[in-house]
């Protein structure tokens, strides 16, 4: 098992460094210039030559990208090129809303999302079924930002119960949690069904009916389990997406998360903190897929077995 | 110190025999008691079949009656009649074969019995099954949940998959135990190793998990879980059909002996009269959902009395005379989804008459142990190929 | 259940392929048909493209759609003005019937996009294995790994605001997963018996790609295909709310919502019509893909 995180996390290297330069590769590609929106229109051709100059922008590509990658393998992710503060500290400091908003939506989307989803695959072709699977095309269909917008045109607007933007406390934390929760709830509740379904076909099912085995054994206790990996699999995907990129949701909120850092950081052409930010979640991203993993081979024995290997 | 841990071993086990042998020693008594209790009337019923040969002592009580069972299942393409009209018998300790090819309803007949028919789109829609005088089809869930894996166990035809993948072999056999005997986790798990080590694998093995098995010995897994709980009624699904022919031989043999050991009937369910000849006492054979020949084992493989029975026989390649070419049943079992009015053999059969599209055949008892499902015998000097040459 | 019965099922469409021909694609369009979701889903579907098509023919886009009128800004829904106007005063109903023809190309041509470079890449991945297959799919782990959002954002500031370029930045940040989906469906047929059958008889490599697997694995491509446009619907219009992507004045639905989102407390009416469209939109995309998958699979059904 440890043999196969390490091997992990070995693998990881050359993917990071992949992002890197496709990161950095597109970002170069943009049009924008850092010096125009550092110095601000008003300054001389002169000062702008000096900005650039300073932050080494007239290297060529390749220079510059070497000298990125080699302070990276010292551990500096560099620093904005904007603000002139270091990505890694930046980077943290928006961590913590982008990871309530993750667990607020996550929470969300499982209370929900597997007792619907098992329901309607025990009682498939039933008014049940048919409802769940109406609430699961709506969530996924909806437009999240635009499910925030309306939630909070109802609750904060009309109603007044909820704040309509800001990371402030639990309150505020609901609103965007439902946002993001509603479309992983669709998701992970389509998935338990069909994966239930699948799993309750098993000839192991009829041999644990034979053994006379009640109803609700055989679903949470012989079906269930089975039935788990690809929902795992789909929160643990969710999961890290909403941790590092809901920039929708994040917008409508006005959600001091990750996504809005990089989504800025776009806008403005700053490199360095994209870059960065975007390696930072790729490690989480590959972190929670790992777990994802680990879980996975205390679900089922077959894929522990697998790891040792 | 290790030896002596050992002997107490040996001592545990034989003293648990011991005490499984009383058990089954009083069962047996009690059986006698009951039966001797039995009406006359019920006495005469039965007296068209004598007990099984070898052991007078079998209560004449029958552990599983099936009386004209239909079984449908409702799809949306087509109606498919899976049990048309199937009525069998079974007395306690004997066993049955149930020999019929693919799609003739054994294993929804098997299913019938534990009331397992998937539904939808399966449906019983009439006949009774009791089981130890009890009719199933009138149980309520709770109750029926009580007899499966108890009183009434099955052993399926593949044990790659009927093993759940996620649960040690230990916990799968113990959870049997647990759920129909009144014991501590400890002393169902203890119960469980017992019951392995009676199919032949070691206890300690107990804590692994399926996929660290092979075939045959899942198989010794499934019969072990099957067993746990001392089932008067065995249905095995085709028990070594998905495994190879050397682990067959022994799997039928570990059946075999803890069937006799603790006086279990069984319904042997397969498409292949070597295991038959090996292992029944009596043979039903099968076709498109009724029972088309029933009789012991000498009755029907000596005398065979009915045309599909006989093109069985007749598919099997002949040891002694190698040269002999097979002889196949022409033709396809007919689609359940459409079965004909008269006999459902007829369009296969050798000796088919007009007589026999027009009407299905009844139940015709040539002896108290023998009956056949075919017009043909309306002529009393009807005698199949097969067994002109028996004599 | 058994091997029997799987062996017999594989035996049977085999042979059903080799006699019938069409008949695989025939029972999926049987099935397709008695799916009362599907049906209506591309009923949907189609009325929203025929309304895409007659954009112009309905309104003049200079007056009715980008055209101000200030004397009418901000009206409620009422008789004259179905959605209500926005603060240039223009009629809302007209812009979001307009604004159909929009993210329906974007979610097409992106699509098409994604497929193009997932069906090529995923297809030499799996047939040719080996360091191709390699490079290919660490090349996706890296696309896959991060944020499609991000990505498509990143992609169209380097290309510049630009319908083209929208679509273009949707399509490959999608990219990666049909590479994935097709690639493991394509594996999956390399392993199979007929191909080796074919290479057996002499068939040339490319043949069997082109003739035997590509056709064998698309199943699931065609699956991932529908959730894929629902998806870039989605996408385009997230981008367009941004900012990114079709510029103003063009009625995109996502633009619809930008602009309407400024004027949330006081005329939330301008955000309910432009996100129902969206929404109406990938609901008929998806029961329709549903459907689809149901009948290509009916095992999953049934």
């Amino acid at each position: 098992m440890w043999r196969f995180i390490l091997k992990r996390l070995i693998m990881l290297i050359p993917v990071l460094f992949g992002v890197a330069l496709i990161v950095y590769f597109i970002m170069d590609l943009t049009p924008g210039d850092p010096a125009v929106i550092i110095a601000g229109e008003d300054a001389t051709p002169e000062q702008r030559e000096a900005i650039r100059e300073e932050l080494g922008l007239n290297d060529p590509f390749i220079v510059r990208y070497g000298r990125y990658m080699f302070n990276l393998f010292r551990g500096d992710m560099g620093r904005s090129m904007l603000s002139k503060v270091d990505v890694f500290p930046t980077y943290f400091q928006k961590l913590p809303a982008s990871l309530a908003l993750a667990f607020g939506s996550i929470i969300v989307a499982l209370l929900l999302s597997i007792p619907l989803g098992v329901l309607s695959a025990t009682h498939q072709n039933t008014w049940v079924d048919t409802l769940c699977t109406i609430i699961g095309m709506l969530g996924m269909s909806m437009p999240n930002f635009w499910l925030g917008m309306m939630l909070i045109i109802a609750f904060s607007n009309k109603l007044g119960w909820f704040p309509s933007g800001g990371f402030d406390g639990l309150k505020s934390l609901i609103l965007p949690s439902i946002t993001e929760g509603v479309f992983l709830l669709a998701l992970i509740m389509r998935n338990t069904r069909s994966s239930m379904l699948d799993v309750i076909r098993q000839d192991y099912i009829v041999t644990a009916k034979a053994k006379g085995v009640n109803r609700r054994g055989i679903i949470w206790h012989h079906a269930f389990r089975n039935a788990l990996i690809p929902i795992i699999t789909v929160a643990g995907m969710n999961f890290a997406y909403v941790l590092c990129g809901p920039v929708l949701t994040e917008t409508v909120f006005s959600w001091p998360g990750v996504g809005r850092l990089v989504y800025d950081g776009i806008t403005k052409t700053d490199t360095q903190l994209v870059t960065g930010c975007l390696i930072l979640s790729c490690m989480f991203v590959s972190v929670i897929n790992l777990v994802v993993d680990i879980i996975y081979a205390f679900v089922d024995p077959r894929i522990k077995a697998q790891y040792s290997k | 110190m290790e030896e002596n841990k050992v002997l107490d071993e040996v001592k545990e086990v034989a003293e648990d025999t011991a005490k499984e042998v009383k058990d089954a020693a009083e069962n047996a008594a009690a059986e006698v008691a009951e039966a001797a209790e039995k009406t006359a009337e019920e006495i005469k019923d039965t007296a068209d079949v004598p007990a099984s040969e070898q052991d007078g002592k079998a209560a004449p009580e029958y552990v599983l009656e099936i009386d004209d069972l239909y079984v449908e299942y409702d799809t949306e393409d087509a109606l498919v009649k899976a049990v048309n009209g199937l009525n069998l018998k079974l007395r306690h300790g004997e066993t049955v074969g149930l020999v019929g090819e693919t799609g003739a309803g054994k294993t929804t007949t098997a299913l019938s019995i534990l009331r397992l028919v998937p539904d939808p789109p399966g449906v019983i829609k009439s006949g009774s099954i009791k089981v130890e005088g009890q009719n199933v089809m009138e149980l309520s869930e709770a109750a029926m949940q009580e007899i499966r894996g108890n009183d009434v166990a099955m052993i399926f035809q593949d044990p790659m998959t009927a093993l759940n993948p996620v649960f040690t072999v230990g916990e799968q056999i113990a959870e049997t135990i647990r759920l129909h005997t009144d014991c501590t986790k400890d002393e169902a798990d203890e119960k469980a190793g017992d019951m392995l080590e009676v199919v032949g694998i070691p206890r300690a093995r107990g804590n692994e998990f399926p996929h660290q098995f092979s075939g045959g010995m899942k198989q010794r897994v499934v019969i072990a879980i099957a067993l746990a709980c001392n089932p008067k009624l065995l249905i095995a699904d085709e028990p070594t059909t998905a495994l190879d022919v050397t682990i067959q031989a022994q799997v039928l043999d570990i059946m075999r002996g803890l069937k006799d050991q603790f006086n279990t009937s069984m319904i042997m369910i397969t498409h292949d009269l070597g295991i038959v000849a090996e292992t029944c006492d009596s043979v039903a054979i099968i076709y498109a959902g009724r029972i088309v020949e029933y009789g012991t084992l000498v009755d029907v493989f000596k005398h065979t009395l009915h045309p599909y029975t006989e093109g069985l026989f007749n598919s099997l390649p002949n040891i002694h005379n190698r040269t002999a070419k097979l002889k196949p049943i022409k033709g396809l079992m007919c689609d359940p989804s459409n079965l004909p009015v008269g006999c459902p053999f007829a369009d296969r059969c050798n000796y088919v008459t007009d007589a026999c599209k027009e009407k299905l055949p009844e139940q015709r008892y040539v002896s108290d142990t023998h009956y056949v499902c075919c017009t043909a015998y309306d002529d009393p000097n009807f005698r199949l190929e097969r067994s002109k040459e028996n004599g | 259940m058994s091997k029997n019965k799987e062996t017999a099922a594989v035996v049977e469409t085999e042979v059903a392929k080799s006699y019938k021909g069409r008949s695989q694609f025939r029972e999926v369009m049987h099935r397709l048909r008695k799916n009362k979701g599907a049906m209506v889903g591309l009923f949907v579907f189609a009325v929203i493209i025929i309304i895409a098509l007659l954009g112009d023919v309905l309104f003049d886009y200079e007056t009715d759609v980008i055209g101000n009128n200030i004397v009418d800004r901000l009206q409620s829904p009422n008789a004259n003005h179905w959605f209500g106007t926005d603060e240039m005063g223009r009629d809302l109903f007209a812009r979001v019937l307009y604004g159909a023809r929009y993210s329906l190309a974007i979610g097409f041509v992106s699509t098409l996009v994604s497929l193009g470079i997932g069906l090529v890449l995923g297809s030499i991945a799996g047939y040719k294995g080996g360091w191709v297959e390699n490079v290919i799919m660490r090349i996706t782990d890296i696309f896959y790994s991060l944020p499609s959002i991000l990505l498509a954002i990143a992609v169209v500031s380097a290309l510049g605001n630009s319908m083209l370029n929208l679509m273009i930045a949707v399509g490959v940040s999608n990219a990666a997963a049909f590479c994935r989906v097709t690639r493991a469906s394509v594996l999956t047929e390399r392993g199979k018996d007929y191909v080796e059958a074919a290479r057996a008889i002499g068939q040339g490599e490319m043949r069997i790609v082109l003739k035997h697997v590509i056709p064998n694995s698309l199943s699931p491509i065609i699956v991932q295909t529908t959730v894929r446009v629902a998806g870039a619907i989605i996408s385009a219009a997230g981008l367009s709310f941004l900012g990114l992507g079709v510029p103003l004045p063009a009625p995109e639905w996502g633009s619809l919502l930008s602009m309407g989102r400024g004027y949330l407390r006081d005329y939330p009416y301008m955000v309910i019509a432009p996100g129902l469209a969206i929404m109406i939109t990938v609901l008929a995309v998806n029961l329709f893909g549903d459907g689809l998958r149901d009948a290509i699979d009916p095992k999953l059904k049934k």
